[in-house]
């Protein structure tokens, strides 16, 4: 999660700095302007450059350092802490990935592995922008690789020592990095245009690709550790039976996934072959590569199938696992045996899920660039074929995520009611309002505006207070009232931690109505909070709404009404296109607002509603500070819930893509 | 520097019309009169929506018990007094309940917001003048690295900082103890206390010092202030600093007072941080005090609603004498 970050960073930023970065550093735009200044001021005016360096860097000093120590620090020294074990509450000690298993189950060996993915293509992404500039200025790139795969491993290596304070390899690591520096030197006096930058872009690569290996190669031998206890009990116990023999130690399995995974990476090359030759020209060639390609994706299909059956047949010797074959082996409990036997098992069979979900998105788009009726049918057919076997598969998550912290689920489930509740509201309302002041009022339109905006502006704690007493327990309270005057009984609303379906289904059918758990809906006392985080966000976006309003031209409503265009489609298809941008922008506030909301849920937490309110922002909080927790614990899911909110990021980038109207 | 009037105010250049000004221009013809009254209707009651719980807090905060823990909506009892107990920390608290004095925090506040925001302003004006305006070896660099903090959210940092809050209290008091000791004075758990940053302004201060949003602002409009007042001043023998205190910021009045506002606000209205790391009635704002008091106040609503009216007005006040700033500055950044 912190990787990707970076990476979305750093890309961007090696663009951005790469325009004027050789001139800032090698002081040429200075040296250039100077020359055409008068010769007597050359002097002067080095000594003046070299001042007001030292000024800049002075002037930047403190927000740098404060920057550093309580902004980037803590991430790394975050994620180094979630890594941890603890002795009581604080942390102690190296322990990989057991805290977010702890959270999430066997899950987190899967999200090790995806990032380990997302790693590498960013590698490669590095690696292409590094060609392009090689393509465009005739320098050669290679070099480069030499002095940043020297540099990388140390620099990791220096990170372990900085945070495990294990001092005694802090002397290799500084020769290494000044060995990679000597190299660094020796290579610029032989290219002097544009090296840094290839050389940034080599280190990071190499970075990357480093990082991506060691995560593989940990997750790995961690879940092989992990794993070894319970498939010993299963050799011996299963060592009778030749019927599942060739399973173990899942050899099998291990040679169909790399096959298949070496099977895919050719179906790329041969693909990618296949285009670049010019088929009019040299037509025996391209249907060579044509049928090569058919015939390896043929091959990985079968291979599929092969890797389906080996993991099923796994699965089945699981099944035989039972407590009387184990018992005179081991005193571990079974249930302990299998599920750890399980992890193994459930990472394969979700990561095959996903893959052929992949490929039958890949198989979706090519169906559109078929010639014939036939082949875009088979194409389609595959694809959904693809999609229905990938979701079988994808279907074990649950099943993996099962062992993890059952609590962080709960407040992960009320986090995404609350955001599904509060954000489409939020928005809606505020819309409505904006378009009715934009469009219907003449005078007052500054007066409703403030209003609108004053809940936004009122300081949460005490506006969140007022709530908390309006939503009191007592039937005088004010939301009691307004319920009785509907003939409603009073409600505990920030303490009765049923859903609220549960409690109108009580409400209408009487004290024993009980509804099945998945209709309950979200508890009493989010259902409070969701009420709050309208009333105060639907006139912020109202007003931010109305902003978005007035970038409208006026001549757009003219036309549409000479074209004859209702009240209703000139809203839906000139008024809200030319708004998106601004919809764009208040629902990616608003999700990940909600996500990450706190204060006022903080303060309308009741004690006894035994955390019915209990967001995932929340719940990290309480464990930190109720202080019997592990602070690595904390760590860990404030890392998930980090990671949560940046895929939400990214997916809405995705979808706004295309649909978002910029001018 | 006199020439300086003769400029065009940067700060103020050429407005862009305002969205409802243009909009009264459009006329739409056969408008129906039933429409616009039901229009009318609508944003009145959701404007009473959201007027409705302010006017409640301010009728509960003048009633005593009894009445605030009634259905009734105004106050027949009415009890200003009940400020001045809240304030003091003198209410009649019955058995269970309990008093907390919130003068104390609400002084606590300010205090704090004097040091945040004096602080924090000073740091950004130096840190965006000099990204923008100066040349130093590794500035885009560095800025590169300001921006990186932007998509960290703050849920990540807690334990982190927490963590490195307590190791530098710790080796603040140490290092003061060790001295005081090779000084050959007495050594007493309060003679060092005063350095200590848990539980102290220190915490609660430094990890804010450096807003990146601010410094992001500020410079996006330190760029495009001429290059002809740089000049000029320097030719008048001004420096960098003497011409970001003189010209810079006199210049740049609206982003600074944005920044200054936004500050405020989130030192205002900060919990999770001072909850972390206040653990005595010293330095704990009045945010806390107030969350602390709801949990733990039971039934003394008329005593909560004072609270709230009075870690309210500040910032009212603040939003109806600034409102330009505060909608623009805040409603486009959607920060808070």
């Amino acid at each position: 999660m912190l990787p990707l970050a970076s990476i979305i960073i750093s890309v961007g930023f090696l663009r951005d700095f790469s325009s004027n970065r050789m001139a800032t550093l090698a002081g040429e735009v200075g040296q250039t302007r100077q020359s055409r200044e008068p010769r007597q001021t050359a002097h002067s005016g080095i000594t003046a450059k070299r001042g007001e360096a030292i000024l800049g860097l002075l002037f930047v000093a403190p927000a740098t350092i404060v920057t550093i120590v309580f902004g980037l620090y803590p991430v790394l020294l975050g994620f180094f802490i979630s890594m941890q074990g603890n002795k009581g509450v604080l942390p102690d000690g190296f322990v990989g990935l057991d805290q977010f298993v702890r959270a999430i189950g066997s899950l987190a060996y899967l999200i090790a592995l995806a990032v380990a993915l997302i790693l590498v293509s960013a590698g490669y992404a590095l690696f292409r922008a590094a060609m392009r500039r090689v393509d465009h200025r005739l320098n050669d790139f290679a070099p480069y690789l030499i002095p940043a795969f020297i540099a990388a491993p140390f620099s990791m290596l220096l990170a372990v020592v900085m945070f495990t304070g294990s001092f005694e390899y802090l002397i290799p690591c500084l020769i290494g990095i000044g060995v990679a520096i000597f190299f660094y030197i020796a290579l610029r006096a032989r290219h002097p245009v544009d090296n840094l930058a290839l050389s940034l872009n080599s280190f990071g690569m190499a970075l990357y690709l480093l990082m991506a290996t060691f995560l593989v190669l940990f997750t790995f031998s961690e879940m092989a550790s992990y794993m070894q206890p319970a498939l010993d009990v299963v050799t011996t116990a299963m060592a009778g039976d030749r019927r599942y023999g060739y399973i173990f130690p899942l050899d099998d399995q291990f040679i169909a996934f790399g096959g298949l995974i070496a099977g895919l990476a050719a179906v790329f090359a041969i693909h990618t072959t296949y285009r670049k030759v010019p088929r009019d020209i040299e037509p025996g060639k391209a249907s060579f590569f044509g049928a090569l390609r058919w015939l390896v994706l043929f091959a990985v299909i079968m291979l599929g199938a092969y890797l389906i059956g080996a993991v099923d047949a796994f699965r089945a010797t699981l099944s035989e696992l039972t407590p009387e074959a184990i018992q005179p082996l081991t005193r571990t409990r079974i249930e302990t045996v299998v599920a750890q036997a399980n992890v193994w098992h459930e990472v394969f069979t979700i990561s095959l899920g996903i893959l052929l979900i992949v490929i039958a998105y890949w198989f979706w788009v090519n169906a559109k660039e078929r010639e014939t009726n036939i082949g875009t049918a088979t194409f389609l057919l595959a694809s959904i074929l693809l999609v229905i076997g990938g979701w079988l598969f994808v279907g074990e998550l649950p099943r993996a995520a099962a062992a993890g912290d059952e609590e962080l689920y709960r407040s992960l489930l009320r986090t995404v009611a609350y955001a599904a509740v509060c954000v489409p509201a939020e928005l809606g309302l505020g819309l409505l309002l904006a378009y009715l002041l934009f469009h219907e009022v003449k005078w007052g339109k500054g007066f409703f505006r403030t209003v609108f905006f004053l809940p936004y502006v009122a300081p949460t704690v005490a506006t969140a207070a007022v709530f908390a007493m309006m939503f009191t327990l007592r039937p005088t309270g004010v939301a009691n009232q307004i319920l009785d005057t509907f003939g409603i009984p009073a409600q505990q609303w920030l303490r009765n931690p049923d859903g609220i379906f549960q409690v109108v289904a009580e409400i209408i059918g009487g004290r024993n109505t009980v509804l099945p758990p998945f209709l309950v809906g979200p508890p009493l006392p989010l259902v409070s909070a969701m009420i709050y985080s309208i009333w105060v966000f639907s006139g912020y976006n109202a007003v931010i709404f109305l902003a978005g309003l007035g970038s409208v031209p006026r001549d757009m409503y003219e036309a549409a009404q000479v074209d004859g265009a209702g009240h209703w489609s000139t809203f839906r298809h000139i008024v809200f296109p030319i708004i998106s941008p601004t919809t764009y922008f208040l629902t990616v506030l608003a999700v990940i607002g909600t996500f990450k909301a706190f204060n006022h849920i903080y303060v309308l937490r009741d004690e006894g509603s035994r955390g019915a309110m209990d967001t995932t922002m929340v719940y990290i909080y309480e464990t930190l500070r109720e202080g019997a927790t592990p602070q690595a614990y904390t760590a860990a899911i404030s890392f998930l819930l980090f990671g949560i909110i940046l895929l939400m990021t990214v997916i809405q980038n995705r979808i706004s893509r295309d649909r978002v109207f910029y001018g | 520097m006199a020439e300086i009037t003769g400029v065009p105010n940067v700060a103020t250049a050429a407005p862009r019309p305002r969205a409802e000004e243009r909009a009264e221009t459009v006329e739409r013809p056969r408008r129906n009169h039933v429409f616009r009254i039901i229009t009318y209707l609508v944003l009145s009651a959701a404007a009473l929506i959201y007027i409705a719980p302010f006017v409640w807090m301010l009728s509960r905060s003048v009633m005593n018990q009894a009445e605030a823990n009634s259905a009734i909506f105004l106050p027949t009892d009415f009890r200003l007094q009940n400020y001045a107990e809240v304030w003091s920390g003198t209410q009649s608290a019955s058995s269970g309940d309990v008093r907390r004095a919130f003068g104390t925090y609400l002084w606590n506040t300010v205090r704090l917001e004097v040091i945040t925001v004096t602080l924090q302003t000073l740091v950004s004006l130096f840190a965006a003048y000099a990204f923008a305006r100066m040349k130093f070896p590794g500035r885009d660099m560095l800025f590169g690295l300001f921006l990186m903090t932007i998509f960290v959210p703050s849920v990540i940092l807690l334990v982190p900082n927490l963590v490195t809050v307590t190791r530098l209290s710790q080796a603040s008091v140490g290092a003061c103890e060790s001295i005081l000791t090779g000084l050959g004075v007495q050594v007493t758990p309060q003679s060092c206390s005063g350095l200590k940053w848990l539980d102290n302004w220190p915490a609660l201060v430094f990890p804010f010092l450096a807003s990146t949003f601010s410094i992001f602002l500020l410079r996006q409009f330190f760029k495009q202030i001429p290059e002809d007042l740089w000049d000029a001043a320097r030719i008048d023998g001004a420096g960098h600093t003497r011409f970001l205190f003189q010209v810079v910021v006199p210049i740049s009045r609206a982003p600074v007072l944005t920044t200054v506002l936004l500050s405020f606000i989130g030192v205002w209205s900060a919990l999770e941080w001072p909850i972390l790391v206040t653990s005595s009635d010293a330095w704990r704002p009045i945010a806390v005090a107030l969350q602390q008091y709801r949990t733990e106040g039971g039934q003394q609503t008329q005593y909560i609603m004072a609270a709230s009216v009075i870690a309210l007005l500040p910032i009212l006040a603040l939003y109806f004498i600034t409102q330009k700033q505060f909608t623009e500055g805040i409603a486009t950044t959607g920060l808070k």
